[in-house]
Formats: C-alpha cells, structure tokens, sequence
C-alpha cells in the first residue's frame, strides 16, 4: 500500500485490490469496495486509514447521508461498518450489487439475493420482500423501495402487510434510477435497451433502442431534467423537461472508446463524469451540448486498466477507481 | 477478422447427470499440478476447496432474452459471477462452470454468445459431458412426456468432448454399444474412455474445441453417418466436400436455416474455404445464434475442403447437403 498525495484535495491513493465500488461522503471522506473484498476507508485528505477484508468480493458501497455509516454490498450479503471501518451489522445471504439509504438515513434497502431487504440504522431488519430472481438495484421512491430484476421493477412499500406495485418487463434489468422528482423510474437492461416508466401514471411507459451494448450505467441529474446512460462508448442524455423524451432526439457525449460502466452527476447537477472500460474518464457539461451533435469533454483522466468506478463528494472533487487498484480524488472547476 | 492470438481467458463447461463424475472430474482438475490459476463456478455444492482456485457457488437462473428477431435463453447467475470475476486483478488461466445433472447446455452456451462484456474477455472453450457407460443408456432411453426435453440426450448433443466414465464397470460388449450410440448423437465430439475421471487435461482443457481444427480436420469418425435420413431423434449430419464458397450465400443459407430450423439445431460447426480467402473459415453456431472467425491459413499442399456438421432433432440430410452446395462456386 502506498499513497501519494500532492495536495490534501487532489490526491491518489492505491487499495491494493481492483476497485468494485466507491462512494464519498459530503465532507470528502472516501469507501472503497474492492473486487477481492477488501474495504479501504480514505480520509477527505488522502489518507488511507483503514482497509480490512470484509468478503471474497465487493460491489457496492454507499456512505450514508449523515456520514455516519457505510453499507456494502458483497458477493454474500450486506454490511454496515462505521467510520472507523467497525461493522455494526452483518445480513449475510446471497448476492448483493445494490445497496441505497432512504434521503433521511434511517433506513438502508439492499438487494440481497432474491429478496429486497430493508435495515434499520442500527441493522435491524424491518422488511424483506422475495422477487424471482436475483436483485440487480434498488432505489427508494419517497417511503417505498423499488427493485430492479429480471421481469421488471417491484415498488415494495417496506411493510410487510402492503401490496407491491409491479411494473413488469420482459427481460433481464442492470440498472435503476429514480429521478429525484419522483416521477420517472429508468432501467437499463441486458437487451440493450432503457426503460421508462411514469409513476403514478399506469399504462404510461417508454422504450428506448438502438443501444449498441447492455446498459448497466444509468443516473437522472439532481434536478430531474436528464437522464444519463451508458449502453457503449458514449453517453446518451434524454431530456425530461415537459412531456418527456418521447420522440427526442438525445444529446451525445463523447469521450471513450469502450464500453461505459458509470456514469455520475455532480451533486449540483452541473456537470456529469462517465468511466469506461478502455480506463478513461471525461467530464461534460451536459446542458451546453445540443441534440443530435456529439460533444466533447471538458476534462479526462486515464489509466491503463478499465476504469471501475465514479462518484462525486460535496467538495467539488471527482473520485474515480480502476481496476488496477488506484482510487484518485480531483477537484474539477465549476462543480460543487 | 484478424489472426492475432486470442487472448481471452478460456472457458470450460462441464455437464453429465448426477453421479457420472463431474465432480471428480473437477476436484482432478484442482488438484492436478498444472501450474494454472483456475476459477471454478458450481451450481450444486461439490467437496472442493483448493489453494489457488476461486470457488463460487451460483444458483441457476435462466433468463429470456429477446434478442432483436429472435428469442433465446441465457444464464444470469453466470453473467453475474463472470462478470464480477472479470473485476478481480488476479487473472485466471482457466475458467470452469461444473452444471447440475438435469441442466440444459443451451443457456449456458448462448450466454457466451449474447453478453457483449463476456464475448470480449472470455471464450467458451469447450462442452465437457461426463457419462456413466454403466448408466447411460437407460438415460438416454428414458421416454419423456410430451414437450420434456431429455436432458441426458441434450447434454451429449451439446459436448464437444466426451469423458465415458466408469468403463471398468462394464463389458467390452456394452461399452461398444455405448459409444455407437453417443456417436450416433454426437459425431463431432471426441470420446475419452476413463476410469475414476482419470484423464489427460491436455484433452479437456484449453483444447480450442470450439476452432474445431482437430475435430473436423483428424477425426476419421466425422466421416461416419447414421443410417437415418429424417429422424424424429437426436442425430448428427456430416457434410463433407471441396471448393469453393461464395459467402453472400452461405450468410443467407445459415441465416434462414438457423432461423427456422434453430429450435431443432442444437449444435452447428463447421471449416469452411470461402472463395478468394488464404485462412480458413471456421464457425460455430448454438440454436439460432452463430459466430464465425478467421482461421488458420489453408496450406498449400491442401485440398480446400469445407467440413460441416449439423446435431439436432429431425435433421433432412438431403436438405441440408443441397442447400450448402448451392453455396459453392460453380467447379471449373
């Protein structure tokens, strides 16, 4: 392990494991989910002050709005751990790629083989509803859960007495998102298509082709109006002002060569960072490209492994994780 | 297409009723000094657990797919886990899924022809079907109800090699019986006579049994045919014969064949000599989905023969044979 920092805001740091996962909390401190099941936990300055095995393999992490916890999803279930790296409470149990706190913190819903499970903060389990299959996302949708597998997306309303809501499909789903306004949920699917449902509006669903690859990288922008996602080597934007992207023609944003594996917007919704397999990362500006022509990056990385991860803290600054074992903080101009 | 060595991580799949010796098999593999860091996904729990391998445990989940025009089946379990095994930094050398006793081949195979993200770092080696020769037959000859694929038929349809197991527990008689009749499925796939799962890795591991070279090209058995010529069962058709294809036909030939007959066609391979090309063509197909890559040079001492071989159910040898040599250049 070694870690090189140049400034306390721009640093890089090796994990030494391939990088599964990464979230960041506001202040700039740092989880990393590896591949082979390490857990490194980096101070906002770059310090790597705790990396502990936790399972044969990672794939999810997410600090929790307060910063008082981490949960992350592994090969054998969910756990949470503090800060200092403790764990607090282990579910294990089957497959976990997917893991969201509900927007006050007190509830963590995790994908856990075949079953949405829904914690307490201290990791009390207070719900668990079976799908068909393994689970491949959850997100939460005011007090409800909504569950991405293969058949569709199951909205669990997290009591165990309350019918689900089913919005079925057919085929097998990678990815979910919930645009934070509440009424779109977007799924990214193997057949390399995306999926649109209108909450609250039954019947009311859209289908978006001509993917060249599966999309399994996916997010709605802080003020609901864009919809990122993968599905190649660019990044298609759907536009969700007024009606809908029906009919629109998508903004492109070029940047890579391989295929997209996440995609994330700054916590203003400014900007949005993507990472691919070929190891490159680039950040646009979403809102200055017009539809139908491609635009370029207004900033990139690379390294010489596939790229793994992404997200942003609240200090302005893009974490990225390879596979090669680097995690890297760097402040980009004009997000925040 | 390009000649550059493929770098991908192989894949081997290995299938065969319960208590034919799968497990025995894999645990040899493990155990074996081979200096290869292997994987080894399971779909039922086996006695394994070695330095140097990766075991996972992954349970069956078939998955739907409509794929464009057609409709197929895959494995998410496995999409899953190799994909998460791609992540890690240690490569593998070798990847091995040992399936349950009753599973269908197909999903597994159409899986390493659907997920883009798998079709670019791994290839699907070979079919490993290990068989009880004391057992085999009743399987085989098990009459299923209406509709109920018979999985012993299928798992010996799908092998491009086949481990007879346990021949020390039956006669030369028998043994004989057995393998006219795994043959009579199955003329494409090798057989290997074992006892105890005791065989030579070199014949089941990074054998390139999808290129299909040795097979087609050695194998004085692809010659021999069923004396069937449309058969409700479970057959093999050879195709054998010099010149030269033009490939606008054959594209069109196996596009409409796999896409009405693919239901019936399990399995589908083939070397083949298109017209103006110096490499070999070779390609192989599962169902409805099929894949073509450029193969070895032709040498210069060599006939430029097109070898096919079709396994299915109620395969018309006389269709087939007219149909791909209407794809050939006319003889000058």
């Amino acid at each position: 392990m070694s870690s090189a920092p140049v400034t306390s805001r721009d640093w890089r740091v090796e994990v030494d494991d391939g990088v599964a996962a990464l979230s960041a909390a506001e202040d700039g401190r740092v989880a990393v989910a590896g591949a082979e099941g390490s857990l490194s936990l980096i101070s906002a300055g770059g310090e790597l002050h705790c990396r502990q095995v936790v399972s044969t393999g990672c794939l999810a992490a997410a600090w929790s709005p307060d910063g008082n916890r981490v949960a992350v999803g592994t090969v054998d279930g969910v756990l949470i751990v503090d800060p200092a790296g403790t764990v607090i409470a282990e579910h294990p149990g089957g497959w976990c790629s997917s893991v969201a706190w509900s927007p006050d913190g007190t509830r963590l819903a995790a994908g856990v083989g075949r079953s949405v499970v829904v914690l307490d903060a201290a990791g009390t389990e207070i719900f668990r509803g079976g799908r068909s299959s393994t689970v491949a996302a959850v997100a939460w949708v005011n007090r409800r859960v909504a569950s991405a597998a293969y058949g569709g997306v199951h909205l669990h309303h997290a009591s165990n007495t309350a019918p689900r809501d089913q919005m079925p499909f057919t085929g097998s789903l990678l990815a979910l998102s919930v645009s934070p306004d509440r009424k779109w949920i977007a799924t990214g699917n193997q057949d390399a298509t995306l999926h649109i449902w209108r909450l609250g509006r039954g019947g009311n669903e859209l289908s978006m082709s001509g993917y060249p690859r599966k999309i399994s990288a996916l997010a709605f922008s802080p003020d609901s109006t864009m919809l990122a996602s993968g599905g190649g080597s660019d990044v298609t934007v759907w536009d969700f002002t007024g009606r809908g992207p029906r009919g629109s023609t998508p903004r492109v944003l070029r940047g890579h060569e391989e295929a997209v594996v996440a995609v994330a917007w700054s916590r203003r919704g400014g900007l949005l960072a993507g990472a691919a397999s070929d190891g490159s990362v680039a950040v646009w500006h979403p809102a200055r490209a017009r539809p139908g022509r491609p635009e370029s990056a207004i900033d990139s990385m690379r390294r010489d492994s596939p790229a793994a991860a992404l997200c942003w803290d609240g200090l302005g600054r893009l974490l990225v994780g390879w596979s090669d074992s680097t995690v890297v903080a760097r402040p980009i101009g004009g997000a925040g | 297409m390009t000649t550059t060595t493929d770098q991908r991580v192989p894949v081997t799949v290995i299938t065969g009723f319960l208590g034919a010796g799968k497990t025995t098999l894999v645990n040899r593999i493990l155990r074996e000094e081979h200096g290869k860091r292997i994987a080894v996904i399971e779909n039922e729990f086996g006695e394994v657990g070695i330095d140097d391998a990766l075991v996972l445990d992954a349970e069956e989940e078939i998955f739907e797919m409509n794929n464009g025009c057609i409709c197929c089946t895959v494995r998410g379990d496995l999409i899953r886990i190799l994909s998460a095994l791609m992540r890690r930094r240690d490569r593998f050398d070798q990847i091995l899924i040992e399936t349950t006793g009753l599973a269908d081949p197909a999903p597994v195979a159409q899986t390493f022809f659907v997920d883009d993200e798998i079709r670019d770092q791994l290839r699907l080696d070979a079919i490993v079907t290990v068989i009880d020769a004391a057992h085999v037959l009743d399987h085989l000859n098990e009459v299923k109800p209406e509709g109920v694929e018979n999985e012993a038929v299928e798992q010996v349809a799908f092998a491009d090699r086949m481990i007879l197991n346990k021949v020390d527990l039956v006669s030369p008689e028998r043994l004989a019986d057995v393998e006219g009749r795994l043959r009579a499925i199955n003329v494409a796939a090798d057989i290997v006579r074992t006892e105890n799962a005791n065989v030579d890795l070199d014949r089941i591991l990074d054998v390139g049994a999808f290129d299909l070279q040795r097979v087609l090209a050695e194998d004085p058995a692809f010659l021999e045919q069923s004396d069937h010529q449309h058969d409700q069962s479970v057959t093999s058709v050879s195709i054998q014969v010099d010149g030269e294809v033009v490939v606008d036909r054959l594209n069109a030939w196996l596009g409409e064949l796999l896409s009405t007959k693919g239901v019936d066609i399990f399995r589908s391979k083939g070397i083949l000599a298109i017209a103006g090309e110096g490499n070999q063509y070779v390609f192989q197909g599962v169902h409805m989905l099929f894949d073509g890559t450029e193969g070895r040079p032709w040498r210069s001492d060599e006939t430029r023969t097109n070898k096919m071989v079709f396994i299915g159910r109620n395969l018309d040898r006389r269709e087939l044979e007219t149909g791909f040599l209407a794809c050939l250049e006319p003889a000058k």
